[in-house]
């Protein structure tokens, strides 16, 4: 058994409009490890949800289609799974937990009730032991006094409280793999802290794998093995965190760690990515960075580049070297 | 006289209202004595978590809502206590900006007539001068002149945020509240923002109260820093002394909490208990004492004063910079 | 970069709207039957008030599309002159609570408070009161007429717009582009005028078809039950009325009246429902 978790290849996803189909996520290849975290990083219209959901096929059609590609999990593509395979799967094997956890609590029921069947769906128990489950689960996720917070409901808790209740959720039936989809986006920093650890500490006692989505270099940093860097529905860049940041290959990934303000670094200006994120019904023809290039040449304007590896663990979308830039400039 | 703004104790409590009557129940404790002074050409940066007060600060000196009591002193003038047409003429001189640039722009005009709404309102300019200055104001934050023919949801985000500039200075201000102007807006993009707002700064002599929570933009942008929790102002520094030489627990916690982007400097960090308590009744004492490490009896009875723990350098702490002598706080 | 024209609003609309098959189709029947019904005898021969004895209760012919009624008159004229009363009580009522609805709304909801309180006791009142019985008893106080059940419609529609236009306000209210016109020096009526109603109008303009059409079915209710238009006058409702004591003989009499109350509310239907989707925010595809 090889040690990939989850394989996606050639994932595309179109979005449509009016009948207009957009690829949103274009020819998309990663693979994640077990135990491992993988961070999606890219900003809005990256295609980073999107790509998060079609492994969870939550892609509503319409407006969306995964119109191909496979996502492998234990040598069967999830995306033709029949549809109660598929459920079962979810919440299951791969579990989800989305950045506003008020709205993906159902605000009818109590936080305990909501845990409770998610535990009833998937393993056989009463009721009883499943609200006992859902206690425990709380506890597990630091909710202080547990008994008493099933019986609450989710409007009755905090941002931070919230998100803990979804991760309980998420964990109840020990999933392999978990998606957070900017977990914690919403939090306040301490706040952010605590959730960040919680994921963490679960991941290691539990050995599963996750796959967390953010815009947020500083979370990437501390908290993923590899990343994936998304623009324009595609992976620009694909590493190990620390080639990442220490040898980035990509313009826009360089870019895009120069442009943060950092804590511990001063700097009188910032470093200024040119224009803005395309959108997605009018992609440049070749690179779809290229119009904000510092480094591009007449080609990129042409042929879409391929992602090619530079080291076992480290592949990019760029034809050109770091030293091929330099003298470009 | 060098301070542009200076607040003096100033104090906002929302009533919270409940049952039939509507008859107020409990009291939200926004801002609780707050003071720190701005100066010309300068830029404060206020960071706190949700539900601080920071927002609210930003609000009362805009005179969006009236304060409870302190003042705030504008060029020497108390705008709490100014009439209503000597505050009407003072208000154009106070602009801001928000977060949302979605939300902040009336979508159903055009640019152009976003611009020059104030300057037609207050008079500032003969009608035959005004597409001038339009033009020269998008020029100004690095737009094209056609795009003020342009409606809000034809531009990004970015350059949303671009227009939101614009207008603000189209009054010729020299105050502009910046309430999370980047947060919003994607990372490649929240770059081109801040540079602006300096650039602009630099031209212009504008000064800034530049409201954030992300701590590595406000520590960018501000010369002076103040650190709010819950309704309270519990450090203020110049921005090197505050992030070097900081002296509240809480800032400690805060710096701690922001994620480097920079693997290989996993520090370690210092995890809170606790969420922040609900400003509705704020713990007594030193209203950090529930979550602080550090706490002992005294922080529970007795409010700290801000006190000059260094030059310049305010903390409202009894035990400034106790992580740092390394022994616990006394009399535990 | 591709250079667009910049389009207003109004008519990046009415493109959208052009792209619905069902609702462009509405607009198409209803400028049709509005064209049909103002121009009366201009377009068509018959007069809807010429009786032709000779020629009572005609079946439908090449002569007389819709047959004749039990005077003998015309029925296609008088379905025609019925449709103009008709829209036109339909289209001022409607105005009317457009006008009332709105302004107490925006009034209600920008002002909050006591007034707000007030204003939506009103509001509630007004509803309380079915249209049927608004009508009936303003017919009694006032008398019959195609004036009074206008009034009637118009004071029974008041409370859809005005609760729609005062939650818009709450909404918009909050909005930081108010803020930030309060920041501009901007008083209340300005503020009313500029940002808040025209960002409420859509909504509006939605609620306006489809309260035109259940005005529609209002005034023929009160104009068939005998307290609407009054003859010689005629609109939909009473030609229904009229044709329905002879519906075993002559079937027709009701018949094509009802077709055309039919028409002219789904038109109205489809063409609000259209209006909804072309006027509403577009779908943003967010990654």
């Amino acid at each position: 058994m090889s040690d990939h978790l989850i394989d996606v290849r050639n994932l595309r996803v179109s979005y449509f409009q009016e009948g207009v189909p957009a690829d949103v996520v274009r020819d998309v290849s990663f693979h994640i490890r077990r135990q491992e975290t993988l961070g999606l990083v890219g900003e809005s219209g990256s295609g980073k949800s999107v790509t998060s959901k079609s492994i969870m096929r939550l892609i509503a059609d319409p407006p969306g289609r995964i119109r191909g590609g496979s996502v492998w999990m234990d040598g069967k593509d999830l995306l033709r799974l029949s549809e109660g395979e598929m459920r079962s799967i979810r919440g299951g094997r791969i579990a989800m937990i989305f950045q506003e956890p008020l709205t993906s609590l159902n605000p009818l029921f109590t936080c305990g009730a909501q845990i409770a069947e998610a535990v009833r769906l998937h393993t056989r128990c009463t009721k009883k032991e499943a609200l006992a489950r859902a206690a425990e689960m709380l506890a597990l996720v630091g909710v202080p006094s547990p008994e008493k917070r099933v019986r609450c409901y989710p409007h009755e808790l905090s941002g931070g409280m919230r998100q803990r209740v979804m991760i309980a959720m998420a964990l109840c039936c020990k999933p392999d793999l978990l998606i957070a989809d900017e977990p914690t986006t919403a939090l306040d920093p301490t706040i952010q802290a605590q959730i960040l650890k919680l994921i963490h500490d679960i991941q290691r006692e539990n050995g599963m794998s996750v796959l967390l989505i953010t815009h947020d270099m500083g979370i990437v940093a501390g908290h993923c093995d590899r990343v994936a860097v998304m623009y324009a529905g595609q992976i620009v860049e694909i590493a190990d965190v620390r080639s990442i940041f220490q040898k980035p290959a990509h313009p826009y990934t360089r870019g895009l760690l120069k442009a943060i303000p950092r804590l511990n670094r001063q700097v009188d200006r910032l470093y200024n990515i040119q224009g803005t994120v395309p959108r997605f019904h009018q992609l440049p023809a070749g690179c779809a960075f290229a119009p904000r290039c510092p480094y591009r040449r007449p080609e990129c304007a042409e042929t879409p580049p391929e992602l090619r590896p530079l080291t076992e663990d480290h592949s990019v979308r760029c034809p050109f070297d770091m030293g091929d830039w330099e003298e470009g400039l | 006289m060098e301070n542009l703004l200076e607040i003096r104790h100033l104090q906002k409590r929302f009533p919270v209202k409940a049952g039939p009557l509507k008859r107020t129940v409990a009291q939200v404790h926004a801002v609780e004595d707050v003071s720190f002074s701005i100066g010309q050409g300068e830029t404060f940066g206020l960071v706190g978590e949700s539900g601080c007060g920071k927002t609210t600060i930003g609000k009362l000196i805009l005179q969006l809502q009236r304060a409870d009591s302190g003042e705030i002193l504008y060029r020497g003038e108390n705008l709490n206590a100014l009439p209503k047409q000597a505050l009407q003429r003072r208000r154009r001189e106070i602009q801001m900006v928000f977060q949302d640039p979605y939300g902040s722009l009336n979508p159903k005009m055009r640019v152009r007539t976003i611009l020059s709404e104030g300057i037609r309102k207050h008079r500032l300019l003969p009608r035959e001068e005004i597409p001038a200055r339009v033009a020269e104001l998008l020029n100004l934050v690095g737009l094209h002149e056609g795009d003020g023919e342009k409606y809000p949801h034809e531009f990004s985000g970015g350059q949303r945020q671009r227009v939101v500039v614009a207008r603000a200075l189209s009054f010729s201000p020299r105050l502009i509240v910046c309430d999370e102007p980047v947060s919003a807006l994607d990372v490649s993009v929240q770059a081109q923002v801040l540079n602006l707002l300096a650039d602009l700064q630099e031209r212009l002599g504008v000064s800034y109260l530049f409201i954030a929570h992300g701590m590595a933009a406000v520590k960018h942008i501000s010369k002076r820093v103040g650190v709010m929790y819950l309704g309270k102002l519990v450090e203020a520094a110049p921005t090197e002394s505050l992030f070097q030489n900081f002296a509240h627990p809480y800032t400690q916690a805060l710096l701690s909490s922001v994620p480097e982007a920079d693997p290989l400097c996993r520090k370690e960090q210092i995890i809170l208990e606790g969420e922040v308590p609900s400003p509705i009744s704020p713990p007594g004492g030193c209203r950090f004492h529930p979550r602080c490490r550090y706490a002992c009896p005294r922080c529970r009875t007795e409010e700290p004063q801000p006190q000059a723990w260094q030059e310049d350098h305010w903390v409202a702490c009894h035990f400034p910079a106790v992580f740092r002598t390394g022994e616990s706080a006394p009399a535990q | 970069m591709k250079t667009s024209p910049i389009r207003s609003p109004l008519l990046q609309s009415l493109q959208k709207l052009r792209r619905r098959k069902t609702a462009f189709a509405s607009l198409i029947v209803l400028g049709i039957i509005l064209v049909l019904a103002l121009s009366g005898s201009v377009l068509y021969p018959y007069d809807p008030f010429v009786k032709d004895t000779a020629n009572r209760q005609m079946a439908p012919c090449l002569l007389h599309l819709f047959g004749t009624d039990n005077l003998g008159r015309d029925l296609l004229a008088r379905v025609l002159y019925g449709m103009k009363i008709s829209l036109s009580i339909s289209l001022a009522s409607v105005l009317f609570a457009l006008a009332a609805g709105t302004a107490l709304g925006v009034t209600a909801g920008y002002a909050g408070g006591k007034t707000d309180a007030l204003l939506s006791l009103i509001i509630d009142a007004i509803c309380a009161f079915p249209t049927i019985l608004l009508g009936l008893l303003l017919a009694t106080a006032l008398g019959s007429g195609a004036r009074n059940i206008m009034l009637a419609i118009g004071i029974a529609n008041v409370p859809y717009f005005a609760r729609l236009a005062r939650s818009m306000a709450i909404t918009i209210r909050e909005r930081e582009y108010v803020e930030s016109a309060v920041t501009t020096g901007l008083n209340h009526f300005e503020i009313i005028l500029r940002y808040l109603l025209p960002n409420m109008s859509s909504v509006i303009i939605v609620q306006t078809s489809l309260s035109a059409a259940s005005a529609i079915i209002t005034e023929s209710t009160l104009s068939f039950i005998g307290v609407g238009v009054q003859p010689p006058a005629a609109s939909l409702g009473s030609l229904l009325r009229d044709g329905y004591d002879y519906i075993s003989r002559a079937p027709w009499l009701s018949l094509f009246p009802g077709i055309a109350i039919l028409i002219a509310v789904i038109a109205l239907n489809f063409l609000g429902d259209g209006l909804r989707d072309a006027l509403d925010v577009k779908i943003r595809v967010d990654g």
